[in-house]
């Protein structure tokens, strides 16, 4: 959907090159709507390895039955970050941040069972980028709640 | 006169190109809803243009009939 948007918003910029005068009332729209484009966050930007280092405070979240201490506000990092690019494009995002953080997800099962509900999908998120940077899992077990 | 009449012909074909590009970009976007006012501005220009290139005048005032009747 986002890539789709993308190429129709740059297809609209040429049109308004191409022609002289028409359209040009929408140039600044479609201007800005390139730029919101321009400045989603890219999982690039997010150093998840010196994040850690960044928040020296921890706290504990619960996600289903467990419990989990990770660096403070990392899961706020995560959801206002992620929240939407998840809702624009689920399915590359999953692929994109399995990627990035060298775990793996599912594609078939584990994005079916999470995207419906967007808030667990989150905090499964998170809790695969917890897996993968080591932090303590105070009570539970992440296989556990995989199912 | 030639001139002018190049000018006209070139002008013509830039607003088609460019409404045919508007009308696909609006196929192609997801929020097609809140694009509907552009989608009419680059059809009228898709009309007038080509009319106005393939009968090399102007494009009729054509008065709207409001009687239904």
């Amino acid at each position: 959907m986002l890539l789709r948007k993308y190429i129709s918003t740059l297809l609209m910029k040429l049109s308004i090159k191409i022609s002289k005068d028409a359209f040009s009332e929408w140039e600044d729209h479609i201007n800005q709507e390139l730029q919101e484009i321009f400045n989603l966050p890219m999982l690039r930007d997010i150093n998840f390895n010196t994040l850690a280092d960044d928040y020296t405070e921890n706290e504990t979240i619960n996600i289903r039955d467990m419990e989990i201490q990770i660096p403070k506000n990392f899961y706020n990092m995560l959801l206002s970050n992620f929240g939407e690019l998840i809702e624009n494009n689920p399915k590359i995002m999953v692929k994109r941040l399995s990627e990035f953080l060298e775990i793996n997800i599912d594609k078939d099962t584990d994005i079916e069972e999470n995207v419906i509900n967007l808030v667990e999908f989150k905090k499964y998120l998170t809790k695969k980028a917890a897996e993968k940077k080591g932090f303590t899992i105070i009570k539970g077990d992440l296989d556990a709640t995989k199912n | 006169m030639l001139l002018k009449t190049k000018q006209r012909i070139t002008s013509n074909v830039c607003n088609i190109v460019s409404s045919l590009l508007m009308l696909a970009a609006i196929k192609l976007h997801p929020d097609k809803e809140y694009l509907e006012e552009i989608r009419d501005q680059a059809e009228d220009l898709f009309k007038i243009n080509l009319w106005e290139l393939l009968f090399n005048e102007d494009f009729p005032d054509i008065p709207i009939d409001f009687d239904t009747d």
